[in-house]
């Protein structure tokens, strides 16, 4: 994404749809974090040509999007943009790996394995990630990684960052306008520019970092970040992720696609009979 | 480039991971230290800055095409490499967070690709020995070209490696570079440009801004500086040495590339480099499946047993760094990983449903 | 809540060469920076007031007056180069600093630079919670707080969501919230529309606190404070009745000012307030 106002508009739009309520907004934010992070390592931790394998843990973004409320077409959008480079990369696998594969009647390059598991893959752990920050927002992220004992001074960067990115970004918006009205049909921004546009802003970002720091030592810090208590992690918080967590040890080692598919099998065979 | 979670393994993940983290606590109370609570801002804010800027897309002098800021190299020179660390790993977390740049897994392998090899090689141990004090603008120009590409190709190797101590794909090591190199000199050459211009700008207008601006280096702090370019320098050595045994592992990745292109050597060819990474894997694997995992063997008889044309490739079952349950290459996987699609939407398209359904009840 | 007085004595400021805000200078032009022990004229060149415990006074003054610099001060955010700035019985320097800004409750010009952190609930308590109170006393702060500035509904909002006179109102707020007894407001009614304006009128006219505005809308400092201060030139040329001073026309004219609207004549029929 090169282009500052829609970044913007996902900032806003993001931060919009976090502020809903449903089943899984009101979730403990922690809880989230925990089943986010319990569903990426399980995707990441699926063979190189696992592909059928993976499809049960499509019920997770499945679910989760029907509970939350968020529409489809927001996550498709998301998954449709990651990432191209990794996709890339997933194609030349056809041409590295050529030992060829039986798949159901039809025999394939096993790469073609590999390259559809990268990219369910790669559609699990996007929509893992959309679906965390749509639902946990900003706040409940920062309070997951505090309950993941990282350091709170690095935490209130992130913060930060996050809080002035939409403020940069809108002006790095009016900036480029104001360079594109001026430009002339060149695209980009030249050479000679380069510094002063950047420098300019970097100047100013910096002067409000000072600022910044001027409003934070009125109000009392001293380098020691005090975030105050989260609410209670309750009964249902704990329910929902220990729920998620079984449901992905479960896609991780038992044969789910495998035992439905014989289930099938047997039943065709029945009925067959 | 930034690594993601679908080519990296819970493994190389997670120790990329707590590599970051360890490194940012150590740069936090080195920043601390340093300066003080002065630097929380500025990093924030220039971390958004940073983020903001790589909106704006630059013209390359000649070529017609254009390209942006990366940042690493310029948080470095401003705020100095510990809180540089920092700002770009909040930068990242962004990305990742909100923009699906980079994964949530493959985050520690990210901050350590874009902000470690800037920060801690390419800014103290090339930008900051050519540019000296700064006088001369055509090395500091040559210093912001050399440390952007360095970083960049450093980051670049560092995403090779990752991907393949994953295993998640296939990819000759000898072409991945030679795919990922040329591309991320050409990225550097960018960075480097733009870093330098604006480098120099802030240097003309107001250098006082620049990390390291005008500080004689007092005798105690020398000391203190050297130790850590020796300590760089002997994780430069460490991971150079990595890298040729890396490499030897594979000596010529191109006819490697193509003895496995030819199909000739099936698996053996997979070369010690994978093994290591199975072996390194398994061993810090820290969800160990094997008292569930049914061995190959089991495996192929069940499917064997119940569906005469399926074959599982048993080869491959022996290969596998992370051996997969079930391949999933016979047609009772295929006919269930799409029954499991199916019902997964279905369960969703339920919940939908009921939820619909107890709304209506509610508001009526 | 105790109102505390306000006592600056002959102070005298210059920036050190380089360090001069951007701010000041809107050219984004920053002087080269040289040793720090060149000095630019002094802004400020024995400039004092004494403002009564609950009293409302206005600083004015043209652009380049000193006006932020000496809020700037009174913050301690400046170290005078002579003179003493006296909250209520504390004679501000390094040692009571702390002491002195828990007094204090500054409102700087860019309400950006004030909400640093991802919600405004956050951003509110981040005082109270520096201050050590517990989890329930900073809830009590904060919804007194938002409520006294009528905001209460947009505690969860991330402030760059805000409209200009919301991100105003949640600065206010995250100053009161701190329960200090003198209010320092910079510019406060800077880029309000004229509702937005006319609440934040209500609200600081309403506030038992020691009041001290820095603004160039004269009629805010009019409708608002009892007292006006005009700085010209380094020093405090008058201090007074606000109706007094702001009536004074060959004063206003001479320290570069345009009387306010409301002191004038109306424009349509003539007739004086």
């Amino acid at each position: 994404m090169r282009d500052p106002s829609r970044a913007l508009a996902a900032f806003y739009s993001i931060d919009a749809l976090a502020r809903r309520h449903s089943p899984v907004h009101d979730r403990h934010p922690v809880a989230l974090c925990a089943t986010t992070a319990a569903f990426v390592v399980t995707a990441a931790s699926f063979g190189r040509r696992d592909v059928s394998a993976l499809l049960p843990l499509f019920l997770y973004p499945f679910v989760t999007l029907a509970l939350s409320g968020l529409r489809p077409a927001e996550l498709l959008g998301r998954v449709v943009a990651a990432s191209p480079a990794i996709l890339a990369i997933a194609a030349l696998s056809p041409i590295f790996e050529r030992a060829p594969v039986r798949v159901g009647p039809w025999i394939l390059a096993s790469g073609w394995l590999s390259c559809a598991s990268i990219a369910l893959k790669l559609a699990l752990t996007v929509s893992a990630a959309f679906l965390l920050v749509a639902t946990a927002g900003m706040g409940g992220v920062a309070r997951g990684l505090r309950a993941a004992r990282l350091p709170k001074l690095v935490v209130l960067v992130f913060q930060m960052t996050y809080r002035y990115v939409a403020l940069l970004l809108s002006e790095v918006s009016g900036m480029a306008r104001a360079h594109e009205l001026r430009a002339g049909p060149r695209k980009g921004v030249g050479k000679t520019l380069w510094g002063p546009m950047l420098g300019g802003l970097l100047l100013r970002s910096y002067d409000r970092a000072g600022r910044v720091h001027d409003a934070m030592a009125m109000r009392g810090f001293d380098g020691e970040y005090r975030s105050g208590r989260d609410g209670p992690f309750g009964g249902l918080d704990a329910a929902y992720c220990t729920a998620w967590s079984a449901f992905f040890a479960a896609a991780r080692f038992l044969d789910i696609s495998g035992a439905l598919g014989r289930a099938a099998g047997f039943i065709a065979r029945g009925a067959a009979s | 480039m930034h690594m993601a979670d679908a080519l990296i393994s819970p493994a190389v993940g997670g120790a990329a991971w707590v590599a970051t983290v360890g490194i940012a606590a150590y740069s936090l109370r080195r920043s601390k230290a340093d300066i003080d609570d002065k630097k929380i801002p500025l990093m924030g804010v220039m971390a958004a800055f940073v983020f903001a800027a790589q909106m704006i897309n630059f013209s390359i002098p000649g070529t017609g095409s254009s390209g942006h800021l990366g940042g690493g190299l310029l948080l470095a020179a401003i705020l100095g490499p510990y809180a540089g660390f920092i700002a770009m790993g909040s930068v990242l977390a962004v990305q990742a967070l909100f923009f699906a740049d980079g994964g949530l897994l493959a985050y520690g392998c990210n901050v350590f690709n874009l902000g470690f090899f800037t920060c801690f090689i390419a800014y103290p141990l090339v930008y900051r020995k050519i540019a000296g004090d700064g006088a001369s603008k055509a090395r500091n120009f040559a210093a912001a070209m050399l440390a952007a590409a360095l970083g960049l190709q450093a980051g670049a190797f560092g995403v090779v490696l990752e991907t393949l101590l994953s295993g998640k794909t296939e990819l000759p090591f000898g072409a991945f570079v030679a795919l990922m190199q040329p591309i991320h000199l050409a990225i550097g050459l960018v960075e480097g440009l733009v870093t330098a211009a604006v480098i120099a700008y802030v240097r003309k207008v107001s250098p006082a801004l620049l990390h390291g601006y005008g500080e004689p280096i007092p005798a105690g702090r020398a000391n203190g500086g050297r130790k850590v370019v020796l300590g760089l320098a002997v994780a430069a050595a460490a991971i150079g040495i990595f890298m040729s045994w890396f490499a030897s592992a594979n000596p010529d990745g191109l006819e490697w590339a193509m003895e496995r292109t030819s199909g000739g050597a099936e698996l053996e060819a997979e070369g010690r480099a994978h093994e290591a990474a199975a072996g390194i894997q398994s061993a810090t694997a820290f969800l160990p499946d094997y008292g569930f995992r049914p061995s190959s063997a089991e495996g192929a008889t069940a499917v064997t047993g119940d569906d005469a044309t399926a074959a599982q490739d048993e080869t491959e079952g022996t290969a596998e760094a992370w051996p997969s349950v079930n391949a999933g290459t016979s047609l009772s996987g295929v006919v269930g990983g799409a029954m499991a699609l199916g019902l997964s939407a279905l369960a969703g398209l339920a919940v939908f449903a009921a939820r619909r359904k107890g709304e209506r009840s509610r508001s009526a | 809540m105790t109102a505390y007085g306000l006592e600056l004595d002959s102070i005298v400021f210059a920036y050190p060469d380089g360090e001069r805000k951007t701010t000041a200078s809107p050219s984004g032009d920053r002087l080269a920076g040289g040793g720090a022990d060149t000095q630019s004229p002094p802004v400020l060149d024995g400039a004092s007031l004494g403002v009564a415990p609950g009293a409302k006074v206005g600083i004015l003054g043209a652009n380049g007056s000193g006006k932020s610099t000496l809020l700037g001060i009174i913050a301690g955010l400046h170290e005078p180069r002579a003179g003493t700035v006296r909250v209520g019985d504390i004679l501000v320097a390094k040692k009571t600093l702390k002491a002195a800004r828990l007094r204090l409750g500054f409102v700087f010009q860019d309400p950006d630079d004030q909400l640093f952190t991802g919600s405004v609930y956050d951003d509110v308590a981040f005082g109270p919670r520096n201050a050590g109170l517990s989890d329930a006393e900073v809830r009590e702060r904060v919804e007194s707080a938002l409520a006294t500035v009528g905001i209460p509904e947009l505690a969860e909002r991330p402030p760059f969501r805000l409209s200009g006179g919301e991100k105003r109102m949640a600065a206010i707020a995250t100053v009161l919230s701190m329960d200090p007894g003198i209010l320092v407001l910079d510019e406060p009614s800077a880029a309000l529309d004229p509702k937005a304006r006319r609440r934040l009128i209500r609200l600081l006219s309403g506030l038992p606190q020691t009041v001290v505005i820095a603004t160039h809308d004269l009629d805010l400092a009019l409708d608002v404070c009892g007292r006006a201060a005009i700085l010209h030139a380094g020093r405090v040329e008058a201090y007074g009745d606000s109706r007094a001073v702001l009536g004074d026309a060959a004063l206003l004219e001479r320290c570069g000012l345009e009387p306010p609207l409301s002191s004038g004549s109306c424009a349509i029929c003539g007739r004086r307030p």
